[in-house]
């Protein structure tokens, strides 16, 4: 251990530049993980703190299967009757919009309640005929008060609520940051759409009570329709772990270029000391202490970069975390707070280390095993592989990359149904990514070589240049890759994100265009948004003259034993046709055979095929459905059931809808109906929005949604971009020696810093060439692989300005990293580089 | 690494010799074309004793060395240091050798670049395990042996060439070693330098009873030695 401190750890002091580079690029790795990791952990603390302070007392919880409004409150007298019940508080919660006077919105979290929620939450003086005696008063909390202002109001489903009719309660502000309203259990069934529902009942058992035996009990009492289990949230948690799990997968790239950093500092540092290492091997140093030096050294350095990578992580998680919220609040009402617990921390640590540890294994084996006697008297061979076997190594990784895309193809094929597609598409995809990148390594000497026998480069310091990085294959591909990386993330991830963007405005424009959409809500994850438009409103556009038929939208997504998460929607089978990969070929046949359709994500997880039935639970009971079609519906992330408005309606009573399709009367067109519709000006909230708007909002919907891939691309670029310029002076250091034999011989000061900077920029092209095609590979397999966590098809369509965009930007920080070495190249002292020692 | 790890090895055989090599065969390719550098050299030196090994360049003189020093295997024959036999050591046991029973002196000094003078001559003891006070004040000792206790805490790149070597020697006796390996010691210095490296070198090495084996070019160095051989045609005569 003293001698690997001196040979090793000693070293990373005396040259402290290099160090600071790997430490760089794996503190910017790592931060990107442990960010996600943040944002993973923010997410479940932010969602127990709430699930804690709404659960109070309780230790069961009667749910039943249709969301929100799902328990049919008929349950509550059998509930209170088991035995064992201390109390059984019922529940109203939805999500609402609060609004001030200047139109700044917040969704917040309403709950309805009885004086039964004292036996849960504890004693604070509820008064049942205080809290039902003004109709249409509500609790607060000081903090949203203070927000929505003196004119501030709360949207339900039966209208405006001012802030005048709310009392401010100082319990509230230590609930989900103070956005919650409290209802009157029966103002809260009127207002938030839970006619003749609840959202759940808690239950406090009786001091002493067997609690399994009491849940079985209960289960017994309230049928298999519903469920008893231990109090939690409802919906939107899956939706936001897709999120973050694509987060995820993207990070891990961040890591493994700050990884392939490690590796060339580590190759291009060992290779430079080979002789050192080669000396100290003739004094009596085993080959395993030149490894376990090696590995010590690179672990010091993964240590430093993972220690720097958690700080970076607590600054990259709060942006992330803000995003996350933005798109989940509509979802439960929940707002995240960014927690930053020890095990992201510590991951991002160990993950620093063990990443470092790995990519430098090849390089420290390779400096244990060089023969000593060879390279103490300059005879040692270099491990250079000839240039043909490189170009067909690079044929032969191209090759894989392609077979990737195949595999990526056939597990995306047909909406990815069977279950072992997702496996073989992953595979694939890893393959694509993996091998494109190693084609690119192997392949940038052999195409100089053939490049460097065009006539305009035989002369000059071009011809120099390019015979110099043919000479070098192996550290031409390090270079060329590290380039290529930041560029072919920039293509990959760019691509990745517009065609997302521009899937959702294809689903969108499926939507006929001879009506319009009527919602006072945002058009896309508002499901669960108790702010809609009240039933008398929809009444009186059906009543205007222009209106031939209004089809509501309705849906909600829940949880049951018998299929598991699940999403329930009402289809309009004149409104949208998503493709259809099995089964009956249209929704009106579907509907007309009285059979459901359902999503991609729904068909693989539960096995259902066309034909095949499954139970489908209600408010009053299960029903068995049977499968018409599976379609690729993106909503929900394919996990969606697509059912008549007469079969929702009646398996879970008629609720307010989140949207109505209007078709106009024959010789309306769709723009006089939306001019007539808001000339009516119906309701304050009320937009008509013709296809055009909609699909516009649903683009800037799914923009926001993406906004997390954008930072984490703009992190990934910065990685690989410190990548390249490292590795750059890295080879600049490396090869001092070498410019000072040019300057012995007679080659000009000048013409030695411009030959390195033709190199540089003969290696900006060819990484930017190489890149574009790599990226390009890697995303075509990653829009074939993106259906799995999102539900969308994303379309291909290439961004031919990416490329330039990237590449533009790789090549000036690949000038810049040359700038160094050719200013102290041009100021070299021939006689001091050729020295030995 | 431990000191125990070579307790295993015979030091009883060949207990006269420093250093023997019976029938040592050995070559390389090259283009293509195999090339027999050592065709059945024999070689004995005794404890104390200096040897000269003089002959034509590319004649195979540093093979010798890198083959009595345990670097490179022979294709056949026997090698034995401090009465180990070589070819039946691992390579860790015989990097454990090296740093206890041999000493090497490069033409080019090869000292590490990032390391101070006092720590480059320690490295022997600090592989071996030894405590780094008592290493360090062993190098010392050394160092002022040969009279470069001023520049213990200079790296290499402040040092001379002459210095350099100096401290080369300062590094290849520090363990006191049974033999020391000297391959051109002074082919990279002036003629003044060299001949006061070289008195040193054999002045330390007498001193310490420690044999020697000189690859020079230099007839005036090799008449230095008690014995001087001449490597021709792949054998010492």
């Amino acid at each position: 251990m003293k001698a690997i401190r001196l040979l090793n750890l000693k070293r990373i002091l005396e040259l402290p530049l290099r160090a600071a580079l790997a430490v760089a690029a794996i503190a910017a790795g790592s931060s990107l993980l442990v960010g996600v990791l943040i944002d993973q952990a923010s997410l479940d603390r932010s969602m127990d703190a709430f699930v804690a302070q709404r659960a109070g007392n309780a230790e069961l919880e009667v749910h039943g299967p249709g969301g929100p409004a799902g328990l049919d409150e008929s349950v509550l007298p059998a509930v209170r009757a088991v035995e064992g019940v201390a109390t059984a508080a019922p529940i109203v919660q939805a999500v609402v919009i609060a609004e001030t006077a200047a139109g700044d919105e917040r969704f917040i979290a309403a709950f309805g309640v009885d004086c039964s929620i004292e036996g849960v939450l504890g004693e604070f003086g509820c008064d049942d005929e205080m809290l039902t005696g003004l109709p249409g008063a509500f609790a607060t909390s000081r903090a949203l008060a203070e927000w929505l202002g003196a004119d501030g109001v709360v949207r339900t489903d039966a209208g405006r609520l001012h802030i005048m009719n709310a009392f401010p309660v100082d319990v509230l502000d230590g609930i989900n940051r103070g956005n919650v309203v409290g209802f009157s259990l029966t103002d809260a069934q009127r207002l938030l759409g839970h006619d003749g529902a609840l959202t759940s009942i808690l239950i406090v058992p009786e001091p002493g009570t067997d609690v399994a035996a009491l849940r079985a009990a209960l289960q017994e009492a309230v049928g298999p329709h519903n469920q008893v289990s231990e109090p939690g949230t409802v919906g939107g948690i899956d939706f936001a772990a897709a999120l973050v799990t694509l987060l995820l997968f993207i990070s891990v790239f961040g890591l493994a270029i700050g990884a392939q950093l490690v590796h060339n500092t580590m190759a291009l540092s060992l290779e430079e000391r080979r002789r050192d290492l080669a000396v100290v091997g003739a004094i009596g140093a085993p080959p395993r202490t030149l490894l376990t030096g090696t590995l010590i050294e690179a672990a010091a350095l993964g240590l430093l970069g993972g220690v720097l990578g958690a700080g970076g992580g607590i600054l990259v998680a709060r942006p992330l975390v803000g995003a996350l919220s933005d798109t989940l609040d509509r979802i439960t009402g929940i707002q995240l707070d960014v927690h930053v617990t020890p095990l992201p921390l510590l991951a991002g640590v160990l993950l620093g280390v063990a990443t470092s540890v790995l990519a430098a294994v090849g390089p420290a084996r390779r400096a244990a095993a060089m023969d000593v006697a060879a390279e103490l008297h300059g005879q040692a061979r270099r491990e250079e592989t000839t240039t043909a076997r490189r170009g067909r190594r690079a044929v032969a990784y191209g090759a894989v990359a392609l077979a990737g895309v195949v595999l990526a193809w056939i597990g995306h094929r047909d909406g990815a149904i069977e279950p072992w597609q997702p496996v073989v598409a992953y595979v694939g995809f890893a393959l694509t990514a993996f091998s494109a990148f190693r084609a690119v390594q192997h392949g940038a000497a052999p195409f100089l070589a053939v490049v460097q026998r065009a006539p305009f480069l035989r002369n000059g310091a071009a011809r120099v240049a390019i015979s110099s990085l043919v000479g070098e294959p192996k550290r031409t591909g390090t270079m060329v890759t590290a380039l290529a990386a930041a560029v072919g993330i920039g293509v990959l991830l760019g691509n990745v994100n517009a065609s997302i963007v521009r899937g959702a405005d294809d689903a969108s424009a499926r939507f006929s265009d001879d009506g319009v959409i009527v919602t006072s809500l945002p058009v896309n994850n508002t499901l669960s948004v108790a702010s809609r438009l009240a039933p008398g409103v929809i009444d009186a556009v059906q009543s205007l003259p222009v209106v031939d038929q209004v089809a509501p939208n309705l849906g909600f997504c829940g949880a049951h034993p018998a299929i598991g998460d699940f999403c329930v929607e009402t289809q309009d089978p004149a409104r949208t046709e998503w493709p259809v990969h099995r089964g009956r070929p249209s929704v009106t046949e579907v509907f007309a055979n009285d059979e459901v359709l359902i999503g991609t994500g729904l068909a693989r997880t539960r096995g259902l095929r066309p034909g095949d039935t499954f139970e489908l639970p209600g408010r009053t009971g299960i029903r068995t459905v049977t499968v018409g079609a599976i379609w690729g519906d993106p909503d929900n992330t394919g996990m969606s059931i697509s059912i008549p408005h007469s079969t929702f309606v009646d398996l879970y009573g008629d609720r307010p809808a989140s949207g109505v399709r209007v078709t106009p009367v024959a010789g309306v067109t769709a723009e006089e109906l939306d001019a007539a519709i808001e000339a009516a000006a119906l309701d304050p909230d009320l937009r008509s929005l013709r296809n055009d708007e909609f699909n516009e909002e649903i683009k800037e919907s799914i923009s926001s949604f993406v906004t997390p891939f954008w930072a984490l691309q703009r992190g990934m670029l910065v990685v690989s971009l410190i990548a390249v310029t490292s590795t750059l002076l890295l080879t600049g250091i490396q090869r001092r020696r070498e410019h000072g034999l040019l300057l012995a011989v007679g080659m000009a000061p000048g013409s030695l810093s411009r030959m390195v900077l033709v190199e540089a920029g003969v290696i900006g092209i060819v990484g930017t060439i190489a890149g574009t095609v790599a990226g390009g590979v890697t995303y075509v397999a990653m829009i074939l692989v993106s259906p799995l966590f999102t539900g969308l098809s994303a379309p291909f369509g290439f961004d031919t300005t990416a490329p330039l965009v990237f590449g533009g930007i790789g090549l000036v920080f690949v000038l810049l990293g040359a700038a160094l070495p050719a200013w102290r190249t041009a100021r070299l002292d021939p006689g001091v580089a050729l020295r030995y020692e | 690494m431990t000191v125990t790890e070579t307790d295993h090895v015979d030091t009883t055989r060949d207990g006269t010799s420093a250093l023997a090599l019976r029938g040592v065969h050995h070559g390389y390719e090259r283009a293509g074309e195999r090339i027999e550098v050592l065709r059945g050299a024999d070689l004995e030196v005794r404890p104390g004793e200096l040897v000269a090994v003089v002959g034509r360049s590319g004649s195979g003189k540093s093979t010798l060395l890198h083959v009595a020093g345990g670097l490179v295997t022979p294709a056949d024959g026997d090698v034995v240091v401090g009465g180990r036999p070589v070819a039946t050591l691992k390579p860790t046991e015989r990097a454990v050798l090296r740093r206890r029973t041999i000493g090497f002196v490069f033409q080019f000094f090869h000292l590490l670049p990032h390391l101070d003078v006092r720590d480059n001559v320690a490295l022997p003891l600090l592989l071996d395990g030894a405590p780094t006070g008592a290493a360090r004040r062993r190098a010392d000792g050394v160092l002022a042996a040969v009279g470069l206790s001023d520049r213990a805490d200079h790296l290499p790149s402040e040092l001379s060439g002459g210095q350099l070597q100096r401290a080369a020697i300062a590094r290849a006796l520090v363990s006191e070693p049974a033999v020391v390996l000297a391959d051109e010691p002074t082919g990279n210095l002036d003629a003044t330098t060299a001949a006061e490296v070289l008195d040193l070198l054999v002045a330390q090495v007498r001193d310490r009873e420690v044999a020697l084996v000189l690859v020079t070019h230099d007839t005036g160095a090799a008449a230095r030695a008690d014995r001087t051989l001449h490597l021709l045609d792949g054998t010492l005569t």
